[in-house]
This record gives C-alpha cells, structure tokens and sequence, in this order.
C-alpha cells in the first residue's frame, strides 16, 4: 500500500522538474535509492507508477530503477537523477 | 526539432514533505518537553495491551501519557485507551496501512501536550509500511508477540533494524505455542545488533520492570525534573546531625515519585548507587557545614565553599562524591550547609541548628 504515497511523493518532485524544464517531453528513467531492507519492490513500483501515470504523455516510457543503499538502519528514499527527453536546439 | 537526452541530478529525499512535517512534529514535542515513542507491530501483537499496562506504571512514576492511536478503521483501541483517563486521539487512515507525518500533525491539533510527558503514538498494525515513514518520534518500538513465531526479524529486517526497543509480548503463551526465546533473541541480534530486546506478557506483567525502566532512562526531557535530596551528617555529634534532620522533615512532607529523599547519615558512598540508578537531574545534598557564618545559618554554598568545607565525622571527600556523582549523572547539584553551632559527642540539636534546620528546609522547599 505505501508504494502509493512513495508514487504520489515522487509525482510532486517529478511534475516540479516538468514545470522548470519547458523544453522537457518525457522521462525516460526515474533513479532512486531506498534502504537495502525496504519492502518497496521495483516491479510492483514500476506497476503503481504505470497507473497513477496512466494518460500523462511525459510519463508514457518512465521506468523507476532501484538502488538498494547500504546503510541498513537508514530510512532515506532518494530521488538520485532522472533520465528525461527534451527538445533540442534548432539548426 | 532534434531531442537530446540529459540527465537531471536531484538528489532529492522522495519523502521530503513527509520529513520535514516529521520535523515539524518532533519540534512540537521538544517545544512541550513531550518524548514520543512510536510503537509499532503487527496486528494481534498485543501493542494496545502493552499500551494500557505501560500508561498504568509510568503513572505510578509520575508520568502523564496521551496516546495517537492509528486505524485503519474504527475505534476500538482508542476507546480502551481512553478509559485509562489520558488523552487520546483517534486517526483512521481510511485504507492507508500506515500513519505519516502529516496524520500525526493533524491528531497532535487536537491533544494538548501541556501536561504530557510521553506521547504514545499506536500505528496502524504492520511489519512492513509503518518503519518507512518518519513521524518524528523519539524512539521507535517494535511489539513482536510470540504467537507470531521466531521467525519475524529476519523476514522483516528493516522494521527491527529501525526500532530501538524490541518488546516480545505474550511470553505467557510461550509454553502452549512451543515458542523458542532464544532463536527468536539470536534472529533479531543478527538482524538488529544493538535493539534490546525484553520479553514481557502484557497479561501477567512479566518483564514489564524492564521495559519501564529501559523507557525512563530514556526519557530526558521528562517535564517533572527527578529530584534527589540527601541529608548528610552524625546524630551522634550534636549538629552534625543538622542534614540528616531536614530530610527526615521532608520525607513527611513530600509525596512525589520523581523526588528521592534519601538519609545517607555519614555514608553517602554507600548510596551512590542508588542515586544513579534513580537518574536525578537535580541532587540537592544537605550537611552541617563550617562555612564560616553564624551558628544556625543556613545557605547555599558555591563551589569555592564547598572545596573549603571543612566539617564534621565526614570520611569521604564531598566535592569528590558530588564530582563522580554528576559524571555518571549529569544532574545539577547544590549543597545547602548549616552552620553548626558544636560537633561534639551529644545528641540532639542546639538551638541554633534547630533554626538552622527550617531554614535549609525552607531553602529546599524553595526550589523544588
């Protein structure tokens, strides 16, 4: 169940990202970091993601890559980089 | 137009907005000097019986809990809770298998932290969703039940990792349920070396002496100061005897489980111990003391007299005992002399230290 708010969580950086970069037409990879014992699983994860981005064009190709960390009693999630498309120059 | 590929560094924490509420909240608690141990289980584990008898003892040591009680649904637990007469605030979380920051932000909207000491907060009843969220907690505690098998810390490592305080409940059913302690104690080593682990029943009481005492050294930030007050001194030396008289006073006068009273006469060594044990953040130590006023005066000393004392059937050095002391402590202490008017071999007070001795108590009393 919390890989809903882990998706909606990362949905506000995402869509922050999106807003800054007008010239951004899609994510292609979402690169996070999590605890090496957290229960989040890339699958599933990528399965939420799918859905909550279900008719959001920049979202269509997205995939989330996991990190494991390896500071076990660590709680940390991490946004590390994202991957993204954008228009280039002309010419 | 041509597309490029890039990448973005973010670095950004995914729960950021969770993380700073939590801060947010943990704030509030330092703000009202409220400690908030967040406990956590699976269902069934027992985690609103451990709550009922905890909230029942830490009241016999002069602690005031209130309890966030996380549901998904309804509000059963709250309500046994609240028949214990403290504060209780009830959150469903309508589906979602955890409580977050903000939830607790809105639950502490409605609790009055005022005359709380330590906030409880039950969340909602799982191994897996509740150790990735931070609430702003102090301590995390982990209540595993022995129904529930041996086996649970290696299958869910990072909710024992996270969690200090390991609680195994139900230790009654042990026998019945063919539980083995010591596989389940090397399972969560292995998983979570430094947790510390206490067995207790929530329904005979077993284990829970450890349990409170492990949740009181941990409680520094306590609203009621713990207080200890020593009277030093020989009843059988005349005035000497002046700071073994002003504690026997308070001892009638004071009913508070966070002070300690304590009659070392003249063997306070004897008693260091014991007022470690008690963790103190004040010790106030009296004795009749040369300090060169009048017979019968009575004051607080600076740490220039103190060195200076010279009095009486001591044999051990008081700056020494106060400097050990306040090592292993860290309480603050202040000495209040009297001034004897004789030490020699008499019993009873003169005169003058029978003043001497309301003025000290008076002193006390002051600054309690």
């Amino acid at each position: 169940m919390h890989e809903f708010s882990v998706i909606a969580n990362l949905f506000k950086i995402l869509e922050k990202i999106k807003n800054e970069r007008k010239s951004l037409t899609a994510f292609l990879s979402v690169n996070i970091t999590v605890n090496p014992y957290s229960c989040i699983d890339e699958e599933n994860l990528n399965f939420i993601f799918k859905s909550m981005a279900a008719g959001r064009k920049e979202y269509e190709v997205a995939k989330i890559n996991i990190n494991r960390g390896k500071d076990p009693a660590g709680r940390e999630f991490i946004l590390d980089d994202v991957e993204v498309e954008e228009d280039g120059e002309e010419g | 137009m041509a597309k490029k590929v890039k990448t973005i560094e973010v670095g950004a924490s995914i729960f950021e907005e969770n993380d700073r509420i939590a801060e947010e909240n943990r704030q509030a608690y330092q703000k009202h000097k409220v400690y908030c141990v967040n406990i956590m289980g699976s269902p069934g584990s027992g985690k609103t019986s451990v709550l009922e008898r905890t909230v029942k003892e830490l009241e016999k040591h002069g602690y005031a809990s209130a309890v966030i009680e996380g549901d998904i649904k309804g509000s059963l637990d709250g309500e046994r809770l609240e028949k214990l007469g403290i504060p209780v605030v009830q959150i469903n979380t309508g589906g979602a298998c955890h409580l977050d920051a903000n939830m607790v932000r809105k639950g502490l909207e409605n609790l009055s932290l005022q005359k709380v000491d330590i906030l409880f907060i039950e969340n909602v009843g799982n191994l897996v969703c509740p150790a990735e969220f931070k609430l702003g907690e102090d301590i995390n505690v982990i209540i595993s039940s022995v129904p529930e098998g041996e086996e649970k810390p290696l299958k869910y490592p990072l909710m024992f990792k996270i969690s200090r305080i390991c609680l195994l409940n139900k230790t009654d059913l042990a026998v019945h349920a063919d539980f083995k302690s010591d596989i389940f104690k090397e399972y969560l080593l292995s998983t979570a070396p430094s947790a510390e682990f206490i067995p207790i029943s929530a329904k005979t009481g077993e284990g829970f002496r450890l349990w409170i005492d492990a949740l009181r050294e941990s409680l520094p930030l306590a609203k009621e100061r713990r207080t200890v007050i020593v009277g030093l001194g020989d009843r059988m030396k005349g005035d000497d005897g002046a700071g073994c008289e002003v504690v026997q006073r308070l001892k009638g006068e004071v009913e508070n489980p966070g002070i300690k009273i304590i009659n070392a006469e003249n063997a306070v060594e004897n008693y260091t111990g014991v007022i470690e044990k008690f963790r103190p953040d004040r010790v106030f130590i009296v004795d009749a003391v040369d300090f060169g006023a009048g017979p019968g005066e009575a004051a607080v000393l600076d740490a220039e007299q103190i060195k200076e004392t010279t009095s009486s059937t001591h044999t051990f050095s008081l700056p020494l005992i106060i400097e050990h002391l306040r090592s292993q402590t860290g309480a603050e202490f202040t000495v209040v002399g009297i001034q004897p008017e004789t030490v020699q071999f008499s019993e009873g007070l003169s005169p003058a230290a029978e003043k001497g001795v309301r003025r000290a108590v008076e002193i006390i009393r002051e600054k309690l």
